[in-house]
């Protein structure tokens, strides 16, 4: 009960902000897509003013915090009067639409027990795995109940905490606490696990459906749902849960920016890469990516006047340095980060050929691992028989982000110097496939099963 | 290039029966997994962590620093979970690994042997011990 509040109040607030930004998108997107779009988001808003609060208030006060969220989604409920009325009106339409679909009540029913095994699958693992307490949830630890000195994190503590690490799941978690600022006595780090499993799936479904047939969107969705490992993985209570969330909303609004040229759009993806960038350090090199694919399709894809390409170019940016501003603060307070691309001038001893061969067989164990059952050499089959529907101009966008982001990953593991190469690649690539598994499962899905794109809604 | 329609149906069907093969898979992987965690489950009810520093923190409530001494290798995993557990286990009093300039610190050591003959080094007298040899000394320190 007392984590209901909290996550209610973020909910609302992500909500106000999305159909803030859509009211003038004449595009018609489900209610469920409206919903797992703005939860994500109202987290995300709340855990950054979290952030803000207590840097700007010295320290962790609950009740303060609470104050100001409510405030704020107060403040956004009543300049967004009109949308909610007409979003409530529509979820009602859509509600008793679907009381009457058989395939809805199955669907339904069969998430809700898959619902209570995600909820068995996190309670055997109630502290979470090794970064949950080694870093996120210790780190949560010092903001609940370190006053002023929660910075010591920043300083202090032995570099095996990551101090450079962004803060989002832990203020998030904080946030969650505000009620009850009890940890571990409230477990709000396993409740957001797996709130952000379920966001994951709702959002990978809801997107789906938009394009293609329900029934194939379903079946994206139950491939990760229904995987143990994965929603093992997912329960971990590792940030790699939210930002597999984030990462997805991010390919979403790519693809819906660059298929329909509207500045809502690239406005809520410039809002998903900022809060991308606050959840894990590899945000801020998607953001690198992504901002300058998209904002070359924009040069390139004539159809579109100058004036609106500049228009959507700027509330882009705009829209992301909105909420990247947590992460540009968290800059100044946090040390450099001490494993990715450092000591480029000294000796790098996995740059060569023996390095790429060993990250190829770890690529490769991890795809033929039987966890995955499969699931892996079927998505890139089906990505490999798509070619040319990958390079279609509503997806390459996807494609090369993919492409590039492998190919830095790559460069990354190669000039690894602070340890052992192998060790490195047997921790991080299989969090790599679990966040990245949504991704592939949007674009192959979308590439092979999307409806006649004349009768796009 | 345009795709022949029959070829992107077969591919669809294909591929949506492989996929469905998986789901369907999981489903009874589910239930082997159910069967395999219940059984764990009458062993350990719940997941335990940082059980070898349980109850540390009734000793140094309001420390602002805990040293941590081991004479293990310094990259060995096991002291690298063992610092990462009570980190969390103590979290916010800082873990302050191999420093004996503190008030408080705790002895990780591979024998007790080890762990006493530095106590009379630093002039400290242990204060608990644990099941698991840890031994949590304390020194003499100018309030």
């Amino acid at each position: 009960m007392t984590l209901i509040v909290p996550y209610f109040i973020s909910f609302l607030a992500g909500l106000c902000v999305v159909l803030s930004i859509l009211k003038d998108n004449k595009r018609s997107l489900s209610s469920l897509f409206l919903i797992s779009v703005s939860f994500g988001l109202g987290l995300a808003l709340c855990s950054m003013s979290t952030f803000f609060c207590t840097i700007l208030f010295e320290g962790y006060h609950p009740l303060l915090i609470l104050f100001l969220n409510v405030s704020l989604t107060a403040l956004l409920g009543c300049l967004n009067i009109g949308p909610l009325k007409r979003f409530s009106a529509q979820l009602l339409i859509e509600i008793k639409a679907s009381i009457k679909n058989g395939f809805v009540w199955a669907g339904s029913i069969f998430y809700i027990i898959l619902c209570f095994y995600i909820r068995f699958a996190a309670s055997l693992h109630p502290w979470g795995d090794w970064d949950a307490w080694a870093l996120w949830n210790m780190k949560l630890k010092f903001i609940l109940y370190n006053g002023a000195d929660w910075t010591d994190i920043f300083h202090k503590l032995h570099w095996h905490t990551q101090p450079d690490y962004p803060l989002l799941l832990p203020m998030m978690n904080a946030w969650g606490l505000c009620l009850y600022p009890q940890y571990p006595q409230i477990n709000a780090p396993m409740m957001t696990s797996i709130l952000f499993t379920l966001l994951g799936v709702l959002l990978l479904y809801s997107t789906l459906s938009l394009f293609i047939p329900r029934l194939h969107a379903y079946l994206a969705s139950l491939i990760c749902l229904a995987n143990p490992y994965y929603v093992y993985k997912a329960t971990a209570q590792y940030a790699d849960t939210a930002f597999t969330y984030y990462l997805l909303g991010c390919l979403v609004f790519l693809y819906l920016a660059v298929q329909y040229k509207e500045r809502s759009f690239a406005s809520i993806l410039g809002l998903f890469l900022g809060v991308l960038s606050f959840c894990k350090n590899e945000g801020i090199a998607i953001f690198l990516l992504i901002a300058s694919i998209f904002l070359l399709s924009l040069i390139i894809h004539k159809e579109i006047s100058n004036p609106t390409r500049k228009n959507i170019a700027l509330w882009f940016l705009g829209s992301f340095f909105f909420a990247a501003v947590a992460t540009i603060v968290l800059k100044f307070l946090a040390p450099a980060n001490r494993d990715i691309l450092t000591n480029l001038n000294g000796q790098l001893s996995y740059f060569n050929w023996e390095g790429i061969l060993l990250v190829k067989k770890h690529i490769l164990e991890e795809i033929n691992d039987k966890r995955w059952v499969h699931i892996w050499h079927i998505g890139l089959l089906l990505s490999v028989l798509g070619i040319p529907k990958l390079l279609r101009r509503d997806i390459w966008p996807i494609t090369v982000f993919l492409l590039s982001y492998f190919i830095i990953l790559l460069f990354i593991y190669l000039t690894t110097t602070t340890m052992d190469l192998s060790w490195r690649l047997k921790s991080t690539v299989p969090r790599i496939f679990f966040y990245l598994m949504p991704a592939m499962l949007f674009i192959t899905f979308l590439i092979h099963f999307k409806k006649d794109p004349a009768k796009d809604r | 290039m345009k795709i022949p329609f029959t070829y992107n149906r077969f591919l669809r069907i294909f591929f949506s029966v492989c996929f469905i093969g998986i789901v369907v898979y999981n489903l009874f992987i589910f239930k082997k997994e159910d069967d395999r965690i219940r059984s764990l489950k009458k062993l350990i009810p719940h997941q335990v962590i940082a059980h070898q520093f349980a109850g540390l923190e009734n000793y140094i409530k309001d420390v602002d620093y805990l040293g941590y001494y081991t004479d293990a290798k310094p990259n060995d995993d096991e002291q690298s979970k063992l610092l990462a557990y009570i980190q969390y286990q103590i979290a916010p009093t800082i873990v302050d690994f191999n420093n004996l300039n503190h008030e408080y610190i705790l002895f990780a050591c591979s024998s007790e042997s080890v762990a006493y003959e530095i106590m009379k080094k630093i002039g400290a007298e242990p204060v608990v011990k644990n099941p698991y040899g840890m031994i949590l000394a304390k020194r003499p320190w100018p309030s």
